[in-house]
């Protein structure tokens, strides 16, 4: 762990000391020290939950630290909205871009200033377009600004965006994994862009998963580890696996339950298998079994196409081509009930949106699970629903005040853990897990560990979803790693590392490799 | 140009409206045809659109204003109730003998001053405009009716205003009115600002809050425009008729202004549409009307027939928007 | 809470109708006379609210809303009343209406469901149609057969209502509570995409409430028939904005995923003694008002709903804290 001085002598546009914000008692990011000059372009990089968003959210005001200082152009600032960042001059292009769709190119770009008048008070709307597209010019961009915001390509949408923040005198750009669902071509367009801006004095902090561009593009790269800055360097210095390394570089190897045996791979039945499943604009030629017993880990990078995957084998999109068995038998889902009904779960992985509902009770949400084994006649059997309810509290540990508390009200952790209580409670064959630990504390995270290899030791077959990628690596038998829609690694046994799968995940590795099973 | 601003289905259903509108007028006039010349026929067809004007100014003056609100991703259902309140002023003025200017005046101040409020309460209290603007039909109607009954001596049901000077403005001048009013209108939209503001509004509040854009302001100036429309159609409306009902005008205007609306291209979810859109809209469903009077002889199916076609044009509409919405849910 | 709060607003309701209708409430034998008048004079009259009530609280459980009840009610009695009276009017109009009904529910159902209308725009335009359907059956008409049916007129008084009532809440609400069907409005109400991702089949769902509140509009036809006797085109205009309003002073809220039988039916008890307070106010009215007290109601009930749908917001807020 080694933090290089930060020896450049440009001007110091932000300078963070001591920076650091939790969130209910978990510590997200440490007490930070770190400046950005001007005419540089800063790599994130960082796991999941090694603190990225946190330190964006904070330098784009939408969030205030708990504690440390900031000051911008040499003076010290207090960023308490976002709008006051982007007067300061910090524009961040989140990924989930925000603009008015059915309004042109130009008037998005100017939207909250003052459009060119014409002499009887009327809009001058070919001024305004010439004032637009010498702004796309000047950034270097080139598209079209007559036509409807929506219509534009991905990339557009950001380059336009950019644009748009640099016109307005942005001294600091924030790009939050731009390239994430980006084609190949597109995300070159791109990065030939910010190159090209980066000679205007501008800075941006590049965030991103993709090792590759971010070598390529940033001056200097700085690599977050569980809320620390633990490496800050040259880019010149540094090299993919070097990266990789410091990114996970842990000093102890996290020990996951493994009380099953390793399946047998002749004995044991295959109960999902995937041939050449393909949905346009999501994923591909996608291809891969899991057997009961064996626990499937799927990872990649956001954009990877893994959980419209998982939906489409739950039923709730339909697929273009291909096919799908289910406990041998051909498995052509109608919907997520045809799912629950022949044995397969599928965990959402966001649990407030697609799961739970905050302000309903923590019994009615975990009897939802086995609503049609509580009922007789339609009628729910109340004294059977509180004897499930209680043995699922006590069976996940959930821990609340008891069955009527408000789902809302519980921690993360508790919330993940009913969730995965509704859905076990069926007792299927078949889990589809979507990031079953995200934003969930230590200990829980631990315990659904441990309930993940109890089930696959009964027989069960497991697909993990994750972007964890020690519990990626430690929980699973084998490691399918997804990029770009596609299949691109499958690694078992000595090449299942977590370096290996980050770097096929991040598209070190070019194009996709063999079946190594 | 400017129809570049318009998005590629909004331009598409005006394309249709207008074959639409053509359309009807020949159906109208194979209708008058049977027992007549052509010449007879095509001079009874231009004494009906003579009269349009004067028939369509209020409905088409409240959708011009109903068009600006509902861009924004608010609505107003009460609009018809408004009408009533709008009638009742008048009527107080009438009675007590007030200068035509006065009445017509005071009935354009109390509907824009009502949807306004509708507008603010909407804002303030922060309940959907839904939920406001269904409270303000009941809530309307029955201050219509209380106003009436004290402000009018005498009043038993309806008032009478014979005089001929009444009705000045509803049938003279409505072309004129409402050539200049809807001619500012997509004037505005042509080559103002603000209808694009109220558009942005709809399509993303959060883009806008982002560019530092005033969304209070943005949403209420919405409901303050829609107001003065409303007024003057209230205005026509009144000065059109020869009794003043209040417990009965204007009753279900809501729900044919909101179909015109819809129907002329913009989403009822905000963020889309053309005032000019509206327009067509509004001469089609007016056409439709008189197809109906004169290819149906009962005159107890014409409302059925025409809720018919109102359910049928928006179901369409809704259809149309349907896949985009099912898979962004469930993302 | 909630029950608490509307039983003391009903009280206060109450007593101040009282007063204003001069009634002799001085002596607790005169308050419990009082009671006893209104409590008969009252549930006739308010069971086609409080049958609707239940029905638009299912409907706003799944975040939905239903204007056409009124339109509803008035369609399927004006069908009922084409047919002859007599006995053979149990075997031949009840069960027809009760077609007629489901069937205008499964037709709300569909739009809302399957063409994916909004619940205000699809119900405020069948509110429209069903209404110019009233028409074309009753064309200027008013037909009273039902006095002329042996046994209905006992729907109509305070015997049968109870009797009625009873079964739709008391029968009909116990089977609610404990039923699935309820579990997955309630999901659909509360977070559509995490009811389909539940298995929850939502179109269905959707459409069976809808049809619920048609069946129910049949029921209420038939208690309105039962004490009027008669029908016409303009039959139960203004009544879904009552059974609206009782709803939601009852607590349940518009944007669903909650809903409260009992509420509505105190809603609709405060929205019936309300209205029947200011139908007998009209000798005070008379007296010391310029306007028709009966004009106020339409006021009021706005500024009630407004009110009743700010106060579940308010709550809900605290609810999630």
């Amino acid at each position: 762990m080694s933090i290089d001085p930060d020896s450049r002598n440009g001007d110091a546009l932000l300078e963070l000391s001591g920076v650091c914000r939790s969130f209910g008692g978990v510590e997200a990011l440490q007490p930070t020290t770190l400046s950005v000059v001007s005419g540089e372009i800063l790599g994130l990089v960082g796991e999941n939950g090694a603190g990225k968003s946190t330190l964006i959210r904070l330098v784009s005001g939408v969030l205030r630290p708990d504690a440390g200082e900031m000051a911008w152009r040499g003076r010290p600032v207090t960023l308490d909205s976002p709008r006051r960042a982007i007067d300061l001059g910090i524009a961040t292009i989140h990924q989930e871009l925000e603009y008015c769709g059915h309004l042109t190119v130009a008037e998005n770009m100017l939207l909250g200033e003052r459009w060119p008048r014409g002499r009887g008070g009327w809009i001058d709307w070919s001024a305004m377009q010439a004032e637009a597209r010498g702004r796309l010019e000047r950034a270097g961009c080139d598209v079209a600004v007559d036509v409807e915001f929506a219509r534009l390509s991905a990339v557009e949408k950001q380059l336009v965006a950019i644009a748009t923040s640099l016109s307005r005198d942005a001294g600091l750009l924030i790009l939050d994994e731009p390239t994430a669902s980006l084609a190949a071509p597109d995300a070159r367009r791109l990065i030939d862009h910010l190159k090209t801006i980066r000679e205007s004095g501008v800075a941006i902090i590049y965030v991103s998963h993709r090792l590759d561009e971010v070598l390529e593009l940033s001056t200097r790269v700085a690599v977050l580890r569980d809320g620390e800055l633990v490496h800050l360097a040259d880019a010149a210095e540094l090299d993919g696996p070097g990266l990789v390394h410091e990114m996970i570089g842990r000093p102890v190897q996290q020990a996951f339950p493994r009380t099953r045996h390793q399946p047998d791979v002749d004995h044991e039945k295959v109960v999902l298998r995937v041939e050449d499943l393909a949905r346009e604009g999501m994923f591909e030629q996608v291809s891969f079994q899991v057997r009961g017993g064996e626990v499937v880990g799927l990872a990649g990078l956001v954009g990877a196409g893994r959980s419209e995957l998982a939906r489409a084998i739950y039923g709730l999109y339909g697929v273009d081509s291909g096919t799908m068995e289910l406990l041998g038998r051909p498995w052509r889902p109608r919907s997520p009930w045809d799912a629950l009904q022949a044995g397969l779960v599928y965990l959402p992985e966001e649990r407030k949106r697609h799961g739970l509902v905050a302000d309903h009770g923590l019994s009615p949400s975990l009897a939802i699970g086995i609503r049609d084994r509580l009922t007789r006649w339609g009628l729910v059997c109340r004294t059977e629903e509180r004897r499930r309810v209680a043995g699922m509290i006590s069976a996940y540990d959930i821990r609340c005040s008891g069955p009527d508390q408000l789902v809302g009200t519980l921690s993360g952790g508790n919330q993940q853990k009913a969730l995965l209580a509704r859905w076990l409670e069926r007792d299927p064959r078949v889990l589809v897990l979507d990031e079953p630990t995200r934003g969930v504390d230590v200990g829980a995270k631990a315990e659904i560990h441990s309930v993940i290899d109890r089930l696959a030791a009964a027989g069960h077959g497991v697909l993990l979803i994750s972007s964890d990628l020690p519990e990626v690596v430690g929980m699973s038998d084998r490691v399918l790693v997804m990029s770009r829609g596609t299949l691109v690694a499958e690694l078992s046994g000595e090449s299942q590392t977590e370096r290996d799968v980050l770097q096929a995940a991040a598209g070190l590795v070019p194009g996709p490799a063999g079946e190594t099973a | 140009m400017m129809l570049d601003r318009m998005t590629a289905p909004v331009r598409r259903r005006m394309a249709w409206l207008v074959a639409g509108n053509v359309a009807l007028l020949l159906v109208i006039f194979s209708c008058l045809l049977p027992g007549d010349t052509i010449s007879g026929a095509v001079s009874r067809l231009g004494t009906v659109l003579a009269d349009t004007p004067r028939n369509i100014a209020p409905e088409m003056l409240a959708a011009i204003g109903l068009t600006a609100i509902i861009w924004t991703g608010a609505i107003d259902l009460s609009i018809g109730s408004v009408l009533a309140v709008g009638g009742a002023v008048f009527a107080m003025g009438y009675s007590h003998g007030a200068h035509p200017a006065i009445c017509f005046a005071g009935c354009l101040l109390a509907a824009g001053g009502l949807v306004a409020c509708n507008g603010l309460l909407v804002r303030w209290l922060r309940i959907p405009a839904l939920i406001v603007t269904l409270a303000g039909l009941a809530a309307y109607r029955g201050l219509a009716l209380v106003l009436v009954n004290v402000g009018v001596p005498g009043f038993d049901g309806n008032l009478t205003v014979p005089e001929e000077i009444y009705r000045v403005p509803g049938r003279d001048w409505a072309a004129w009115i409402l050539l200049a009013a809807a001619g500012s209108a997509v004037a505005a939209e042509l080559f103002f600002r603000m209808p694009r503001l109220w558009l942005a509004h709809g399509s993303s509040s959060a883009a806008c809050r982002l560019h530092g854009l005033d969304l209070s302001r943005l949403a209420v100036s919405a409901f303050l425009f829609g107001g003065f429309y409303l007024g003057l159609g209230g205005v026509l409306y009144v000065s059109n008729q020869q009794t003043i009902d209040p417990a009965r005008m204007a009753l279900g205007f809501e729900l044919s202004v909101i179909a015109a609306v819809v129907l002329g291209g913009t989403n009822i979810f905000g963020g889309e549409g053309s005032f000019l859109g509206t327009l067509l809209g509004v001469l089609f469903l007016y056409l439709a009307r008189q197809t109906l009077l004169y290819a149906l002889d009962d005159v107890h199916a014409r409302q059925a027939f025409e809720g018919a076609l109102i359910l049928g044009v928006i179901g369409f509409d809704c259809v149309l928007h349907r896949g985009e919405h099912r898979m962004e849910e469930l993302k | 809470m909630r029950a608490a709060a509307l039983s003391v607003l009903l009280v206060l309701e109450l007593a101040v109708f009282a007063s204003v209708s001069g009634a002799d409430v001085s002596t607790p034998g005169g308050v419990v006379d009082y009671l006893e008048l209104k409590f008969l004079d009252l549930v006739p009259g308010l069971a086609p609210v409080l049958v609707l009530s239940v029905g638009m609280t299912l409907v706003l459980v799944t975040a939905g809303i239903d204007l056409s009840v009124g339109s509803m009610l008035a369609l399927v009695a004006a069908v009922m009343s084409c047919c002859d009276g007599g006995t053979s009017f149990w075997f031949t109009a009840v069960p027809l209406g009760l077609l007629v009904g489901i069937g205008l529910g499964l037709f709300n159902g569909a739009l809302v469901a399957r063409l994916d209308v909004p619940p205000i725009v699809a119900t405020l335009g069948t509110m429209i149609f069903y209404r110019g359907l009233c028409q074309v059956v009753m064309r200027d008409a008013e037909r009273a057969p039902f006095f002329d049916v042996p046994g209905y007129e006992w729907l109509g008084g305070f015997g049968g209502s109870l009797v009625l009532l009873g079964l739709v809440v008391g029968v009909g609400g116990w089977f609610w509570s404990r039923s699935r069907w309820r579990r997955e409005l309630l999901l659909v109400g509360g977070n559509r995409v995490a009811a389909r991702y539940a298995g929850v089949p939502v179109d269905r769902r959707l459409i069976e409430t809808y049809a619920v509140m048609g069946a129910l509009a049949w029921l209420a036809a038939m208690c309105f028939t039962a004490r009027n006797g008669a029908v016409n085109a303009s039959t139960a205009t203004g009544l879904e904005l009552k059974v609206i309003v009782a709803v939601v002073l009852g607590g349940t809220r518009v944007e669903g995923g909650r809903g409260s039988l009992l509420g509505s039916v105190l809603g609709a008890f405060l929205v019936a003694v309300l209205d029947d307070g200011l139908r007998e106010a009209k000798g005070w009215s008379d007296d010391h008002l310029p306007f028709e007290i009966s004009h106020l109601r339409y006021l009021l009930l706005g500024l009630l709903l407004v009110a009743g749908v700010w106060l579940n917001t308010r709550v809900g807020r605290r609810d999630s804290d």
